[in-house]
């Protein structure tokens, strides 16, 4: 499902050169769950950029679903992460000007749907994170659990292969951070989705199919 | 797309409240100015009716004159200037000369009709001077004019305020002032007497010799060649002719000259007043968008991460900043809208129709404009750098 062979990635200043992931090769499979856990500064989201499309390697390849995407258009990275792809991050980027329903149906407003049938799936996302009765509510009105599980029903709207989720439960205390935790394994378990998570919390990822640790941008074991 | 950002715009209605307001505002002075311009120019588009290059206008004011000798000064005046080779032709008018801003009106009636006109008294020279095109009949003749018959011709708005679609020809028509019936013998097209800008009205050309005040005005039409000197010796002729009258003479071009810039001055105030006001959006919408832009990194990556292309990201800002204005335009609408229902100032509704559309694309067209470079700026902000989070 996700290929890389021999990312690199170099940040370059005038000055400065910093090397933040080294000679990365990783396979993950179909409907596989995957946690990277590391030290703060040594690539984690980075990698997780590169897999989710937002960055470029500086050397090495990169597929999805066995597709090579080096050349790909700014419009065919965008496709591909519209309809492939979900995202689900630490601080949630909801916006708040929305409502959680309307946050929902985002990722269906860059394809063709139409009004009904976002409303239709964005409703049926809401319903599978348990918050059919906060629709109309706006982010600002729930609690950091209930946000995080808007993000996650965002990330599934659109039935995307791959979800990548960058520390999820970072900013949830344990009880929710659990319950955040068991809605992507029931996702993994029940829809197949291919799960790359990046976290700082051992007991979290013990609870996926395989961990991969960074270290100084370089895979450790 | 469009009802997302209908429904995000909305939602955040209370921070675009005074940026709304300023376009609001902007709309309806733009509305004004534009409702003055379209009004102006199609005044300015219909055709003047007469010609006045190379007349002169020599106005004679009496003082102390018996009426008898004043105004038989003033005609000998006129015959005396057409036997100068300099003078292709001369008449006599009222003072209300093309371009002299001076205006006679009276009420013309007919069959209980009644119609306020202007009324010029003229003789048979008047509109060969004018260079004046009938459409109807003729003017007034010489011998008419010497045996006092109370004859007129009518310009298109007033044969068509009295009669409608009958024909005007032969038919009597009086005035407020008496009771003496006049018979109608022409009728002309347009006659605009104060030039370009003024709007189409009913105008009267009387038999000056029939009315109680005859013409006090001598109107020339002078060769090309006809210079300063001329016009002193000219002006020393008529002075020798009417002594104790005062006597002034002006150029209809230069007249002419001054009634446009009355005209073009409180619109060229008006259009700097209205553009001080689209800069003072502009700007204000270009530091809006920047602020706004610079404050919602994250949501543009959001957006990115989720599907959104760089051109999709340009144009939901640029999208934003014009539904912003659409707001402020539809609300500036419905206030332009009482205008042409409510028949304020009298103006034609096309006038304020046009003005209205002129005025909602040009705020459109700059709104645009100032929210390209900031959602330009949106479009490349890198996705990865504003949603990482450590």
């Amino acid at each position: 499902m996700i290929s890389l062979s021999q990312v690199e990635k170099v940040y370059r200043t005038k000055t400065v050169e910093t090397l933040a992931l080294n000679n990365i090769n990783l396979q993950v499979r179909r409907g596989e769950f995957l946690s990277i856990m590391g030290p703060s500064g040594c690539g984690k989201s980075t990698l997780l950029n590169i897999i989710g499309l937002l960055d470029e390697p500086s050397q090495g390849s990169v597929e999805i679903g066995g597709t090579p995407v080096r050349h790909f258009s700014d419009k065919e990275l965008a496709r591909l992460r519209n309809e492939k792809i979900g995202f689900v991050f630490q601080s949630f980027h909801l916006i708040n000007d929305l409502s959680v329903v309307d946050n929902v149906e985002l990722p269906l407003l860059y394809r063709k749907v139409s009004a009904r049938e976002r409303r239709r799936l964005a409703e049926e996302a809401l319903g599978s994170v348990g918050l059919s009765n906060r629709m109309f509510h706006f982010p600002t009105q729930l609690s950091g659990g209930q946000k995080q599980r808007v993000a996650i029903a965002r990330a599934i709207v659109g039935r995307p292969n791959i979800l990548l989720a960058d520390e999820p439960t970072g900013n949830l205390d344990s009880v929710m951070g659990n319950e955040v935790m068991d809605i992507l394994l029931r996702l993994n378990k029940d829809s197949e989705t291919t799960i790359v998570m990046v976290t700082h919390d051992e007991s979290m990822a013990r609870r996926t199919n395989r961990l991969v640790r960074l270290f100084d941008g370089s895979q450790v074991g | 797309m469009i009802k997302h950002l209908i429904k995000l715009i909305w939602n955040k209605r209370r921070s675009n409240f005074l940026l709304t307001t300023e376009i609001f505002a902007s709309f309806i002075v733009l509305f004004g100015v534009m409702s003055l311009v379209f009004y102006n120019y199609g005044n300015y588009a219909q055709p003047l009716g007469y010609d006045y290059k190379d007349v002169w206008a020599a106005y004679f004011t009496r003082q102390d004159m018996p009426d008898s000798l004043f105004y038989d000064a003033v005609a000998r005046a006129r015959r005396q200037a057409e036997a100068h080779r300099e003078v292709k032709q001369a008449a006599l008018s009222s003072s209300n000369t093309p371009y002299s801003q001076t205006t006679i009106q009276w009420s013309i009636n007919y069959e209980g009709k009644s119609v306020l006109s202007q009324m010029i008294m003229a003789d048979d020279n008047y509109a060969p001077v004018l260079n004046m095109p009938l459409e109807e009949g003729r003017w007034m003749e010489q011998a008419e004019v010497e045996s006092a018959q109370p004859v007129v011709v009518l310009n298109r708005q007033a044969r068509e305020a009295l009669f409608g679609d009958e024909p005007a020809l032969g038919k009597l028509v009086g005035f407020s002032d008496g009771d003496k019936k006049w018979k109608v013998v022409g009728v002309l097209g347009n006659f605009k007497l104060s030039g370009e800008f003024q709007s189409l009205q009913p105008v009267v050309f009387l038999n000056h010799r029939a009315h109680e005040v005859p013409a006090e005005v001598v109107l020339l039409k002078v060769n090309a060649d006809a210079d300063a000197s001329f016009e002193a010796a000219l002006m020393k002729e008529f002075n020798g002719l009417a002594r104790d009258a005062n006597i002034e003479l002006s150029y209809l071009d230069g007249q002419r000259r001054n009634q446009l810039s009355i005209t073009r001055v409180p619109m060229i105030i008006a259009s700097a007043v209205c553009g001080f006001l689209l800069l003072n959006v502009g700007l204000g919408l270009l530091g809006v968008l920047w602020f706004n832009i610079r404050k919602r990194r994250d949501e543009i990556g959001l957006r990115r991460a989720l599907g959104a292309t760089r051109g999709g990201i340009l144009a939901h800002f640029v999208g934003e900043a014009i539904v912003i204005a659409a707001f402020a335009v539809a609300a500036g609408l419905f206030f332009a809208g009482q205008f042409p229902l409510l028949g304020v100032f009298g103006l034609d509704a096309a006038i304020y129709l046009n003005a209205a559309l002129a005025s909602v694309a040009i705020l459109l067209a700059l709104v645009a404009a100032c929210a390209f470079a900031p959602s330009r700026e949106a479009a490349q902000v890198q996705p990865a750098m504003v949603l990482h989070e450590e």
